[in-house]
């Protein structure tokens, strides 16, 4: 019988140290481009600015080798919660220099999960050619790209549930004891996702009806652990939903530029999977509640819960392409050309995804602002700076400047005035109105970007854009092809504190 | 009737429909929609240049263009052989007109009843709102709507191979040719939910073609609308519309004027076929082809009802379905008058409806193709524009025009448009289009000075339609300093300069 060009790649890859070897070398090729990109042509500036407020929080640990009570740079001083990701990357960052082991942790934490993933494909599934296209499926999702081209706390969350959940259904005492150890650093990233790991466990423990005493240890460890960190508010209002309804669906899509989407190829393959393991619903149903759980999750509280949807998607979508691989057809050409745009829509989202990572913001341009605000600005005195929410990290992190908001706001009660008064700041053309709030806050400097310009005044001349720069109150201090940087004076421009700057 | 015969007829409505179609279109030297004007400089550029215009100087003061050439290719091609002004009035008509051989094939296929399927081609050629939207407009629909029916052809016969190969290769040239080749694959995903809820199944052919078709159709629209999906995400189904557009989507259009436009004999017995094949549980006439026009009815339904697809676009197609639905209620209706005691009028049966759907939709059709003709511009605005093309002695001159006239403006005079009808990849196309009503509309001189100075635009173009659009009658601003009346007709030129003459 005539095997199709797929059938015969499938087969080539007959052992495990083949697939293994496949694994990584294609993890190794997709998560090296961005990394490669930004040092490369971006004078190693990092891809993200959060990526910058772990880094900030990193040297932090480095620095006072103690972990911070509060964040003193973040939103009206914000309360700091534990991240064991802000750990390991301080750990790295003294090994390696901070800049380095943000490039590196990311890139290794990748490998390692796609490695753990096939793992796990292994233990759980005994069709060889589904673990291979799981696997490919996997490492090619926008999720996982998005996830280990950056420093990226949730890309560390994800390998930690996975290693955890390899550890625990191990056939090994030490390793599940070990399991526990790792699992007991889910709840430090959000109850949905302890939640989920709780639930995901479950879901093993009833199937294979074993090891009932450890999921009830980590029960007891998860209880204690979310009880003493319930009571820190941050946590708590982690629970609130993020997003309305109407802008979920956008981010269900990467092809729609959602951060945390999917392939369009993979989800329609997924619904086929889903569609054909429904004959087997009985047996499957924990797993469709876990789906059910994730899906409510991340439609209406956090896209960041697209992680786990995204490995359920993958399965269901490698399960389908294996169904039509195998389907008896009557037209053998149109087959393989079907197959092959499915093929070619994965590989086109995954490439784009990757330029979108690559080239994605800050550029040279931002880093240089910063630093050069942070060279020239009183050490002892650090004015706070007013910009856009998305500035917010990469001025605290470079800028050494207090911001006066940054994405913690969203985990910060006290939010709400402050993002009317920002409103105001930035929309108003009365200086009565804007000034009387710059003294309140203590602004000293204000950050803006050609975005800003674009989204805030659509590209005219309007509020706050208006009142820098036909009021003797603000002086520009410093320009680029990206960014401006203005002084406020509360008493007014200076002519020898001008010459002074 | 003899097979001959039968083709010499179907010659001869082919004729017809083509004949009346370019003496329709012929009534005027002009075209009836503001974005022929817009293929015309498409085309006329690939004549020069070989490309198409990507990068535009004249559309929104300069922009990039994503649509698919290839209809203006083939125009273009055309016009290597023939004058342009030619090319551009009877190609796009002899494309429409065609729908009458592919009406045949498929009513043909379907019944294997050569003279019903010469009926329902003579319906097709005379369904109004499908002679009147492909007449004079240089309309990628005249050649994808006669496209979609063929795919349905082909569809049908997908057990052939040679059928299937050509499905291919005609999905290919649609999915080039316009994103409505959409409605193929979302009809065919209702036709599968249909047969699955009457629990008969997809061939394996159909299948295989439908699974094909949905997987090229998605890599190909997300590969080349990539930009513009991270820009505007599912706005982009909308084609980016303005709320002010969107808004008075169905505004022209009425349930009467709709009933009209679509035929009043094909939509009972459309609606008919549709209400017997979907709720009458103990119809006999189930047959999976009567479904698959039904589910292309349901899903053009619900994209019309989302405001997916224009009313005229939609309408269109809808017409066209209830011509192959009309011909199934005919042979039931045929079937049924053998059985009774008024079998001895078959012989004049096939006659009389003839004689009485063709002419209940001559007339509708007449009319609103004289509507579309006259909605053609008049000779006063392209003098106007004549004017203010030889008036304007600067290059980079923005012309403030309205969006239904922005490319015929562009076209006559080569000057840019604050806005025109192409919104994707544009972020500011609400403002802009607020900032064009507010220089029509108000009467501060301030605020429409205000706008011109944000564009740099120098000029305003007024014709009879913006006027009435706007509900004025001159500029409100006309009387003031900087807003001077340089040419008067039935079409008005307002030039602004506040500096000169203060």
């Amino acid at each position: 019988m005539n095997k199709s060009i797929y059938e015969k790649t499938l087969s080539y890859f007959n052992t495990n140290k083949k697939i293994i070897a496949l694994v990584l070398l294609l993890s190794l090729i997709v998560l090296s481009i961005t990394p490669l990109v930004r040092l490369i042509y971006y004078d190693s500036v990092l891809p993200s600015g959060k990526s910058y407020y772990h880094l900030r929080i990193a040297e932090d640990f480095i620095y006072t080798k103690s972990v911070p009570e509060k964040d003193y740079f973040s939103f009206t001083t914000s309360d700091y919660m534990f991240n064991p990701y802000h750990l390991v990357l301080g750990i790295f960052g003294f090994l390696f220099g901070i800049i380095n082991a943000s490039f590196l942790i990311p890139f290794v934490l990748g490998i390692l999960t796609a490695l753990i993933f096939y793992l796990l494909c292994k233990r759980f599934t005994k069709k060889r050619k589904i673990r291979i296209i799981a696997s490919i499926f996997f490492i090619s999702s926008p999720i996982f790209i998005s996830l280990y081209s950056a420093s990226n706390d949730v890309g560390f969350l994800l390998f930690t549930l996975m290693l955890g959940f390899y550890l625990f259904t191990h056939n090994n005492k030490p390793f599940n004891l070990l399991s526990m150890l790792v699992l007991a650093l889910i709840p430090f990233f959000g109850i949905g996702h302890m939640l989920i790991a709780f639930l995901a466990l479950s879901t093993y423990v009833l199937y294979s009806k074993q090891k009932n005493s450890l999921l009830f240890i980590l029960f007891f460890i998860y209880i204690l652990e979310s009880t003493y960190l319930f009571f820190s508010e941050t946590f708590y209002f982690n629970l609130y939903p993020e997003l309305i309804l109407s802008s979920a669906i956008f981010q269900f899509l990467s092809d729609l530029g959602a951060k945390y989407g999917f392939c369009l190829f993979i989800l329609l393959l997924a619904l086929v999977g889903l569609r054909l393991s429904w004959s087997n619903k009985n047996k499957n149903m924990f797993f469709y509640l876990i789906l059910l759980v994730t899906f409510i999750l991340s439609f209406l509280f956090n896209p960041v819960y697209n992680i786990y949807l995204n490995m359920i998607f993958v399965i269901f979508a490698s399960y389908a392409f294996y169904f039509l691989l195998n389907l008896k057809w009557n037209f053998k050409l149109i087959r393989t050309m079907a197959l092959f745009f499915i093929l070619l829509g994965i590989l086109f989202t995954m490439t784009s995804m990757i330029a979108r990572t690559a080239r994605s913001y800050p550029s040279s341009g931002y880093i240089e602002s910063m630093e050069w605000l942070h060279d020239h600005s009183d050490l002892n005195d650090r004015g706070i700076v007013l910009s856009d929410i998305d500035n917010g990290y990469l001025i605290s992190a470079i800028g050494k400047h207090p911001v006066l908001i940054d994405e913690n706001m969203k985990t910060n009660k006290r939010t709400i005035r402050t993002i009317k008064d920002i409103d105001i700041m930035l929309n108003s053309r009365h200086l009565a109105e804007t000034l009387p709030l710059f003294s309140f806050y203590n602004i000293q400097y204000v950050f803006i970007d050609s975005e800003m310009k674009k989204d805030d005044w659509n590209n005219n001349i309007d509020g706050l854009l208006f009142l820098v720069e036909n009021s003797e109150k603000f002086k520009r201090i410093y320009l680029n092809q990206d960014v401006e940087i203005w002084e406020y004076y509360p008493e007014g421009i200076n002519v020898t504190q001008v010459e002074e700057k | 009737m003899k097979k001959k015969t039968v083709y010499w007829l179907l010659a001869f409505v082919f004729v017809i429909s083509l004949a009346i179609r370019l003496y329709l279109a012929y009534q005027t030297p002009y075209f009836s929609t503001d974005s022929a004007y817009y293929h015309l400089r498409q085309i006329e550029h690939i004549r020069e240049t070989g490309l198409p215009i990507i990068t535009d100087a004249l559309s929104y003061g300069g922009r990039v263009h994503i649509y698919l050439p290839f209809f203006d290719y083939i125009l273009a091609f055309f016009s290597i052989f023939f004058p342009l002004s030619i090319v551009v009035k009877v190609v796009p008509n002899i494309f429409a007109s065609s729908i009458v051989f592919i009406m045949y094939l498929l009513v043909d296929y379907i019944y294997k009843n050569k003279e019903v399927a010469l009926l329902c081609a003579s319906i097709s050629a005379v369904i109004p709102i499908y002679l009147g939207q492909t007449l004079n407009s240089i309309s990628v629909y005249s050649l994808s709507v006669p496209l979609f029916f063929l795919l349905l052809y082909y569809f049908l016969k997908s057990q052939d191979e040679s059928s299937a190969w050509m499905y291919i290769l005609l999905f290919c040239l649609g999915m080039l040719l316009h994103p409505s080749i959409i409605i193929v694959v979302l009809g065919l995903l209702i036709y599968y939910i249909i047969l699955k809820i009457e629990k008969l199944s997809f061939d394996k052919s159909e299948s295989e073609i439908f699974l094909f078709s949905l997987s090229l159709l998605l890599w190909f629209y997300i590969l080349f609308y990539k930009k513009a999906l991270l820009i505007h995400g599912f706005s982009l189904l909308w084609r980016n519309m303005p709320p002010q557009i969107l808004i008075n989507y169905f505004y022209n259009t009425s349930i009467i004027e709709s009933i009209y436009l679509l035929g009043l004999i094909p939509l009972i017995c459309g609606a008919y076929i549709i209400y017997d094949s979907l709720f009458n549980i103990r119809s006999k006439k189930k047959s999976k082809r009567i479904y698959l026009f039904i589910s292309f009815c349901i899903i053009i339904t619900l994209m019309l009802w989302m405001k997916l697809i224009e009313i005229n676009v939609g309408l269109m197609y809808i017409g066209l379905l209830f011509v192959l639905l009309f011909s199934q209620a005919y042979i039931s209706f045929h079937g049924y008058l053998s059985k009774t005691k008024l079998n001895y009028l078959d012989k004049y049966l096939y006659l009389g409806i003839f004689i009485i759907v063709i002419f209940s939709l001559l007339i509708p059709s007449f009319g609103y193709a004289n509507e579309i003709i006259n909605n053609a511009p008049h000779k006063t605005d392209i003098n106007a524009l004549s004017f203010m093309k030889e008036y304007i002695s600067e290059d980079n001159v923005l012309v403030v025009a309205d969006v239904s006239e922005a490319n015929i403006v562009s076209y006559y005079t080569g000057h840019s448009t604050i806005a025109d009808t192409d919104f994707i990849l544009r972020d500011d196309v609400t403002e802009r289009m607020k900032d064009i009503e507010i220089v029509y509309s108000t009467y501060s001189k301030i605020m429409a000075s205000r706008v011109m100075e944000k564009y740099g635009a120098d000029y305003i173009y007024l014709t009879n339609e913006t006027a009435f659009k706007y509900n004025i009658t001159t500029l409100p601003v006309e009387d003031q300093d900087c807003f001077h009346l340089v040419y008067t007709d039935d079409t008005k030129i307002y030039q602004y300069g506040c500096e000169e003459n203060e």
